[in-house]
């Protein structure tokens, strides 16, 4: 396969709280599947659990572009029709970017949040009220 | 007077590393493998690292569009991340395509919970220079796919 230039078959899965940029864990997290060229997931603890999926990759010029960034694309049915969300993920350094995006409330793309990634599930259940959620 | 004042702006950007204030505008029709026009595209305005601009077409609303550039692991070419919806034809779906601008090459990928669709790639197809001509037709979403679930 390597030989062929196929990347081999590879899957692992990981998990993770979102921490504010107070050092803060929100309520909210994210659990991915990841191959070689691809994670398909879900958001977890009191995100709707929608569907999250996206791509690795070194960014342009990003605060630190040594390591390989995740790019996660998910959204947020319930609580914010419209809304797209984008994490930029970085599982070296455990940091994490949110990006966002509603044409209806006049969002163009921009940075909405920041912060530490910690590693595990988000144990709350939604409707937990012990933690501020991540999304506006 | 410009050159006394310009010169050393540019020397002290270049000593310090500084990339000067970038952007462009692209604008885009997509188009299926051979080349013909979905009613579909993106206009996007281009820094260095990040895009801003819609998913444009007069079948769309005209939804925001946005994402990052990006050099995946073993390809030559540097692709855009571009992340978008359509609130109008497919509430929930998440769009995301993927841009070789060297290439005038495309691929969407979708997801939609609702819909039971994963993270998985929908359609790919050629780019076109130029806004979407005002046609009747399929979307890059809405055209056929094994995958589809619109």
């Amino acid at each position: 396969m390597l030989i062929c230039g196929i990347a081999p078959a590879y899957a692992g899965t990981v998990k993770y709280t979102f921490v504010d940029s107070s050092g803060t864990s929100t309520c909210n997290g994210i659990t991915l599947t990841e191959t070689a060229i691809t994670a398909v997931g879900r958001n977890t603890g009191c995100s709707d659990p929608d569907y999250a999926g996206g791509f690795p990759g070194r960014l342009a010029r990003l605060e630190d572009d040594s390591d390989r960034q995740w790019v996660i694309t998910t959204t947020q049915m319930i609580s914010n029709p419209g809304y797209v969300y984008v994490f930029v993920i970085d599982q070296k350094a455990l940091t994490y970017q949110l990006w966002q995006e509603d044409t209806t409330s006049a969002v163009t793309f921009q940075l909405l949040n920041s912060g530490k990634l910690k590693k595990g599930a988000q144990p709350m259940e939604v409707g937990h009220s012990g933690a501020k959620s991540l999304f506006r | 007077m410009i050159t006394k004042y310009l010169l050393p702006t540019a020397a002290v950007m270049l000593i310090w590393g500084i990339a000067p204030a970038y952007a462009r505008t692209v604008k885009y029709t997509l188009a299926d493998d051979s080349g013909s026009a979905y009613c579909d595209g993106l206009t996007l305005t281009e820094t260095v690292t990040t895009a801003v601009g819609t998913h444009t077409g007069s079948c769309l609303d005209g939804d925001y569009a946005g994402g990052f550039a990006t050099k995946f692991s073993g390809m030559t070419d540097r692709m855009w991340i571009i992340s978008t919806t359509d609130m109008l034809n497919g509430p929930g779906c998440v769009y995301i395509f993927v841009l070789d601008q060297k290439a005038l090459t495309w691929e969407l990928w979708e997801e939609n919970t609702s819909a039971n669709v994963t993270f998985e790639m929908h359609t790919s197809g050629k780019l076109l220079k130029g806004t979407p001509p005002a046609v009747v037709g399929p979307s890059s979403a809405t055209a056929s796919s094994s995958s589809h679930s619109n």
